[in-house]
């Protein structure tokens, strides 16, 4: 059995100063373990930070001539990345681009697929097939450099696209056309363009047979693409006007010929 | 000079035309004579052989002309399977892959020939490039059968060609190769010619002999590529798989960021996007472009002050941001930035008041001026150039004043936003004219 003797005055006290002190002292406690807990996260984290690049460099002591060499593993490597959502192209600081080299290997590319695009833009207003822009790509390189796919191009131009000039990837026939230019083509332009890859050109009346448009709609996407330098008319064709894509022009239907050459052509 | 790879409804054919022998005289000249004639779409450069291509699958070559005519077709070797081919696509067929400068060999012999039926490839594989030696690949064929059409060559002691790429392109050529044979689209075809027939049946009996050899050896070298390959896919795997736990820890930091909301300080955040950056993992907290504002970054832009000053005067103030990133990629050669990279570290140059900025027009285009460049002002001056001409397109304004034809369009579009110009949108293009209604209107 205990006597308790309690103040009056005491007891009043308690309810108020001491009890909103004991309350931020709890606060504080509790703030104090969150503080802790994401330190403790951030230590860890950079721990295994360094063990992940231990283990890179031990991969790329092992395999990096093989993703240099070889296109098929590069694809594979990507796209296991992309799995587990990392990305190793998205910064040259990165682990990936320092110690397997990918880094290097697709900025270079995009530099070089920039130039290409600009080289050409004036012929063909902004558009060109895959197939063109690897063979340009390739001839720019020159004999000694590392050989690249058409792959290794397509991912370049993914990078390229934040740049804000333009790029874009436009699937026609069974492969791409390369945008380079900030002109818009929405779905109307992209299917004339997927339509006029079989023969490298299409006119109104094919338009309207195969996607049942009116006349005022195809006419509008072929003005658009004609403005914009990525259609050429051909007035004279025989039964109507042709819209054609120089884009598109192989060595097949045509041969590039110098500005006599056409004066003499053409009445 | 190309080397092309069709493929028709009916005819199915792969085409080489391969690089003309070096002649022993004239050496690297001739050859950067046929190169830039070449280049520059001269019609001297097409000559081809003579005509008579079998029917059937083919893999062709097309002799891109040049000084060697008719030269340098000796006997022997496996380019006694070809036949003469015209060069031109046959009706039915379209092209797959045009590749240049392929060079063929006969065996080891460096010749070139005709056309050969897809259906004669055993097997194709490649062979890596070396010191002075350019990357190849090696085509295994099936022994000629008596009916064959005429062709350069009547007879050889190889089995295999190599195609030699002096231009690259293997890669791609390979691929589209391999698909081809694994398709075997050819005895998809209905047979027309009593010729291809006989010839199908002789080869069926040929093949067992000799052939046999030749595929052995290849499948032993199959299996010791396919290790090495298997062996690379299984480290990349349990790297991965590392990698994934270092993702996984991220999103786990992200989220008590989040819940936390300002009890995580400065410097733990910008510690956080620098593992980030590291890994290539996508900021979760804010979903913002990996690892922007880092030390990296910050410390990027400053160096990007400092080289871009005198481009920027060069170029009257303003680049678009790909001319920035071809300019400084070039001039590093080695360790180059990534298009993120460059543009996180340029949305830092005005908090970090730096002497240059990033702007971003109406249309997307971005670009860096310098933070004395005044695009409004400069409108000024490009409405008194469009007066002085009447009328201007972008083209030609870009022309005039010695601007990229993308950052002209920019002004110009500018200009016509401000009221200043307005334009006559036709098919022949995009011109603008001074707005007399802003002018003149009273």
């Amino acid at each position: 059995m205990t006597l308790v003797l309690r103040a009056a005055g005491m007891h009043r006290r308690g309810v108020g100063a001491g009890a909103i002190a004991k309350k931020k002292l709890a606060e504080a406690k509790y703030k104090e373990r969150g503080t802790v807990l994401a330190e403790d996260q951030l230590a860890q984290m950079s721990k295994q930070l360094d063990m992940f690049k231990t283990n890179l460099e031990e991969f790329a002591s092992k395999h990096k001539q093989e993703i240099r060499k070889n296109p098929q593993f590069r694809v594979q490597f990507q796209d296991m990345c992309a799995t587990i959502g990392v990305d190793p192209l998205a910064s040259g600081k990165g682990f990936w681009s320092e110690m397997l080299g990918v880094g290097d290997f697709y900025y270079e590319l995009g530099v070089q697929i920039i130039e290409v695009c600009l080289a050409l833009k004036h012929r063909n207003g902004g558009l060109i097939t895959l197939e063109e822009l690897h063979q340009q790509v390739l001839k720019g390189r020159g004999k000694f450099a590392q050989d690249v796919s058409q792959d290794d191009l397509i991912r370049a131009i993914k990078k390229l696209k934040i740049l804000g000039s333009g790029f874009g990837i436009i699937p026609v026939g069974g492969t791409y056309l390369i945008q380079s230019v900030p002109a818009e083509l929405n779905m109307d332009h992209t299917v004339v363009l997927q339509l006029a890859e079989k023969k490298g050109y299409v006119t109104v009346s094919e338009i309207r047979s195969s996607l049942k448009w009116e006349v005022e709609r195809a006419k509008q996407v072929l003005e658009h693409l004609l403005k914009e330098g990525m259609a050429w008319l051909d007035a004279q064709a025989p039964e109507e006007s042709q819209y054609w894509l120089p884009a598109l022009f192989t060595e097949l239907y045509s041969q590039e010929i110098t500005p006599e050459e056409a004066k003499e052509a053409i009445p | 000079m190309a080397a092309r790879f069709m493929r028709g409804a009916g005819n199915c054919a792969v085409r080489i035309t391969p690089a003309p022998p070096l002649p022993r005289l004239a050496g690297r000249g001739l050859e950067l004579a046929n190169e830039r004639a070449a280049r520059g779409g001269g019609g001297a450069e097409r000559r081809r052989s003579a005509v008579v291509a079998a029917p059937g699958v083919r893999l062709g070559l097309l002799r891109g002309g040049g000084a060697q005519d008719g030269g340098g077709l000796r006997g022997g070797g496996a380019m006694d399977r070809f036949v003469w081919s015209s060069g031109l696509l046959e009706i039915g067929e379209s092209l797959v892959l045009q590749q240049r400068g392929v060079r063929l060999y006969d065996g080891d012999e460096k010749e070139y020939c005709i056309a050969i039926p897809l259906s004669q490839i055993v097997f194709i594989e490649e062979q890596a490039a070396g010191i002075g030696k350019s990357a190849k690949i090696v085509v295994h064929l099936h022994p000629t059968s008596s009916n064959k059409d005429p062709g350069p060559f009547q007879s050889s002691i190889y089995s295999y060609i190599k195609l030699s790429f002096k231009e690259h392109g293997q890669i791609e050529f390979y691929r589209r190769l391999s698909e081809e044979i694994t398709q075997r689209r050819w005895e998809n075809m209905p047979v027309s010619q009593s010729l291809q027939i006989n010839k199908g049946a002789q080869a069926g009996r040929i093949r067992a002999v000799g052939i046999v050899g030749i595929e052995r050896k290849l499948e032993e070298k199959r299996k010791e590529t396919d290790k090495n390959i298997s062996e690379a896919f299984e480290d990349l795997s349990k790297l991965m798989v590392k990698a994934r736990e270092m993702v996984e820890l991220s999103k786990s930091i992200a989220n008590k960021i989040k819940e936390k909301q300002g009890d995580i300080t400065e410097d733990e955040t910008i510690r956080f996007k620098s593992y980030l950056l590291s890994m290539g993992i996508a900021n979760p907290v804010t979903r913002e472009t990996y690892g922007s504002g880092t030390y990296y970054h910050m410390q990027l832009a400053k160096q990007l002050a400092g080289i871009l000053q005198a481009p920027l005067e060069e170029r009257g103030g303003i680049m678009s941001l790909t001319e920035v990133y071809c300019l400084v990629n070039r001039a590093r050669g080695l360790e180059l930035l990534s298009p993120e990279d460059l543009v996180n570290a340029c949305k830092m140059l005005v908090s970090l008041k730096l002497p240059i900025r990033l702007c971003v027009f109406d249309s997307g285009v971005m670009v860096i001026e310098l933070q004395s460049h005044n695009e409004e002002e400069m409108v000024a001056s490009a409405l008194e150039t469009v007066s002085e001409k009447g009328s201007l397109t972008a083209e030609e304004f870009a022309k005039l004043v010695g601007m990229s034809v993308l950052l002209a369009k920019e002004r110009l579009l500018l200009a016509e936003k401000m009221g200043h110009l307005c334009r006559d949108d036709s098919v022949e293009g995009l011109r603008f004219y001074p707005n007399l209604f802003m002018t003149q209107s009273e």
